[in-house]
């Protein structure tokens, strides 16, 4: 099972589509919610590195998910909580090695705190209280640990 | 040399009775050619001996078995109707002498003794099943993580960027050449040099590996040639990079895409992780009246299920209306089911289904129906018996309104077939409905035949002389336009009719022009008006 992270936070909405993430126009139906004022910085400009990502619904919806997804383990997210995910955005994300929780406490915790995740024990660990959140799948975290998908097939061959 | 002696008529039907075939019947008179026997009979008005589809032993085994018309003919996919009249042709009248267990239907609980494993009592739903059947576990959970080995992993065009993430892996041979498909329909034809180099590739590639169920671009779309050829039995798993790999659904088939990365995974270690859908059941109630397909009904279910409304679930289809509907509207049914975000969708084996394989294929499968007591997400329910035509508005495939109140916006061009609704008839009742008649001249009309098998069809019953005499363009079988590809691009401010499953904005070239989503009758009704057009008045 992965190690606990505890890290900052970053909340956003509803619906944040994958082609906001990777700051382009946002498709027709996608509404995507921009929790800061208009004109305020993208999402990539407020990671520096290690934070925790959090979201509503259908985070990473619409069509760039695979690349948002890319986008967002290169810069160096340590793991994505989302009541729940898009399935190409969800897929990207386990495969390339980003932790995907699914928790739906987007609403009880405050931007840019300090929360701690632990898988082990599946919870979630907010200043005022812990939440307990569905287990996070070890085959999953097995794709994680080894840093992928197409490492984990490596190593699995390798025997 | 002594005159042969012929047989009279009566000897004749006498050795056809014991011998039935012409082959046998030469054999017990000797020194003579089935041909010959065949000539006789030919003479003398005898027919050819038919073997009746079932055999008397067969349905008095069943009987037996079952004691009920119903069920019986389930077994063999006939009505109940039907096995009542070989019951009398056999002289079978009378109810069993003992009654079997399966007769009474009791709900003992536990594993039914005539299936073994496969009780109907499970919370199971069809997604269930089969993802358990091929991670070999017991038992699968909704939201449980699963590897699983898939009967077939279809990639097209882009397989050549697979196989250079397969070789970064250092691997020379895929895990299984058999269960790999590879049809190329995304470029056709070669749009750019880059192309011709990546098929030559993926050749090759073929080549090495052994790959035999490999379709060159003559062939035609791959979710439509997977069905036709009865690649996907019901029961199995496929996955591909495309992503509308879930049409294989129509057919009790669990079909969902993965990408590149993921195919290149697969083919080196045989597994891939899937995640346990939840399952939507929707029912389809009441006869769809004339004018109303298909694509009409999916249609009005995306517009109450909305783009995303099945995010990630399985769609299992059930009603009146379903159980009508040929595999070919199925196909549209789930083809069409991706753009409400399902993963998977089925429509659960039926006796069309076991009459669609009868003839296609000799491999065995099981079918995978879903508990009697499975439990679903949700369950929505529609009558269908008065919907009117329906058509996607821009841009977006949940904007569904009814044609009629689209009525007289003129259009640019017109798109039958592809995909969603390239079969033979789709395309016959917009052949219908042109023949004789010309196309508005303002109107460009593109046909697209889902596959070659379906264009050859067309082809031997007049369809394509209808297509092109009324003024219409017939392409290369294949998926038909989509987002990137040059076939049909609109100008800023037209309008186009597709039959095709997506609407998004630039689908077709220009972010200001606009794709309404309807009906093949639509399309082509429209395509002679030359404004968007109910088909209701030409549909007989």
């Amino acid at each position: 099972m992965l190690n606990n992270i505890g890290s900052r936070v970053i909340c956003l909405g509803e619906n944040v589509a994958s082609e906001w993430i990777l700051g382009k126009e946002v498709g027709d139906g996608e509404d995507s919610s921009r929790p800061d004022s208009a004109g305020a910085r993208s999402l990539l400009s407020r990671i520096g590195g290690g934070e925790i990502v959090m979201a509503g619904s259908r985070f990473g919806c619409g069509r760039r998910g695979r690349e948002a997804a890319g986008v967002l383990k290169k810069a160096g997210v340590a793991c994505l909580v989302a009541r729940s995910f898009d399935r190409v955005f969800f897929r990207a994300a386990i495969n390339q090695g980003l932790p995907a929780l699914e928790a739906d406490i987007v609403g009880e915790v405050a931007d840019g705190s300090v929360i701690e995740i632990d898988f082990e024990h599946s919870r979630i660990i907010v200043p005022e209280r812990v939440h307990v959140v569905a287990p996070f799948p070890q085959r999953l975290a097995d794709v994680i640990s080894a840093g992928g998908l197409l490492a984990y097939v490596r190593e699995s061959l390798s025997g | 040399m002594p005159r042969r002696k012929i047989p009279t008529k009566a000897e004749l039907i006498q050795l056809q009775k014991l011998y039935k075939t012409d082959e046998k019947i030469a054999e017990r008179l000797g020194n003579i050619t089935p041909q010959l026997v065949a000539y006789w009979r030919r003479k003398k008005n005898i027919p050819r001996h038919s073997f009746p589809k079932f055999s008397e032993q067969e349905i008095r085994e069943l009987w037996e078995r079952f004691g009920d018309d119903y069920r019986c003919g389930l077994e063999l996919g006939i009505s109940k109707a039907a096995f009542y009249n070989w019951r009398r042709k056999y002289g079978i009248k009378h109810k069993p002498a003992f009654l079997k267990l399966e007769q009474l239907e009791l709900n003992l609980g536990g594993p039914s003794r005539s299936t073994g494993k496969r009780h109907n009592y499970g919370e199971r739903s069809v997604a269930q099943k089969i993802l358990a059947e091929r991670s070999g576990e017991a038992r699968v959970d909704v939201d449980e993580v699963v590897e699983v080995e898939p009967d077939l992993a279809i990639s097209h065009d882009d397989t050549a960027d697979i196989i250079e993430r397969f070789s970064d892996l250092g691997l020379s041979f895929v895990w299984n050449p058999n269960r790999l498909m590879i049809p190329l329909d995304h470029s056709v034809p070669m749009e750019a040099g880059r192309l011709a180099e990546a098929h030559k590739v993926i050749r090759d590639f073929v080549r090495k590996q052994n790959i035999r169920c490999f379709y060159e671009v003559t062939e035609g779309a791959s979710h439509q040639i997977v069905v036709e050829r009865g690649h996907v039995l019901p029961g199995q798993l496929a996955v591909g990079t495309d992503r509308y790999v879930s049409s294989s659904g129509c057919i009790g088939a669990f079909g969902t895409s993965i990408d590149e990365t993921e195919m290149a995974a697969l083919w080196a270690s045989g597994k891939i992780w899937l995640k346990v859908p939840q399952t939507l059941k929707i029912i389809i109630n009441g006869k769809p009246a004339v004018g109303v397909f298909a694509k009409d009904i999916i249609l009005f279910a995306a517009k109450k299920l909305k783009k995303n409304g099945a995010n990630y679930r399985a769609i299992e289809f059930y009603g009146t209306s379903v159980s009508q509907m040929t595999i070919s509207e199925r196909f549209t049914l789930t083809n069409m089911a991706v753009e409400i975000g399902a993963k998977v969708a089925i429509c659960p084996f039926d006796t069309t289904t076991r009459r669609y394989f009868l003839g296609r294929t000799k491999m065995p499968f099981r079918p995978a129906l879903a508990d009697k007591d499975a439990v679903y997400e949700e369950t929505y329910e529609f009558n269908v018996e008065r919907i009117k035509p329906q058509a996607a508005t821009p841009h977006s495939i949940d904007r569904v309104a009814p044609v009629a109140e689209l009525e007289g916006l003129p259009i640019a061009q017109v798109v039958i077939g592809s995909c969603a609704n390239g079969r033979f008839d789709d395309l016959r009742v917009a052949a219908d409905i042109f023949k004789g008649k010309k196309v508005d001249p303002d109107v460009r009309v593109l046909i697209f035949p889902g596959s070659r098998a379906v264009y050859l069809e067309a082809l031997k019953k007049g369809l394509i002389r209808a297509f092109i005499e009324a003024g219409g363009t017939v392409m290369n079988p294949g998926i038909g336009p989509y987002r990137g590809d040059g076939t049909s691009l609109l100008a800023p401010g037209e309008r186009c009719l597709a039959t095709t499953s997506d609407n998004s904005r630039g689908v077709m070239g220009s972010p200001e022009a606009e794709v309404y989503l309807v009906s093949p009758a639509t399309a082509a009704a429209s395509a002679l008006r030359g404004v968007i057009t109910d088909p209701t008045g030409f549909v007989r």
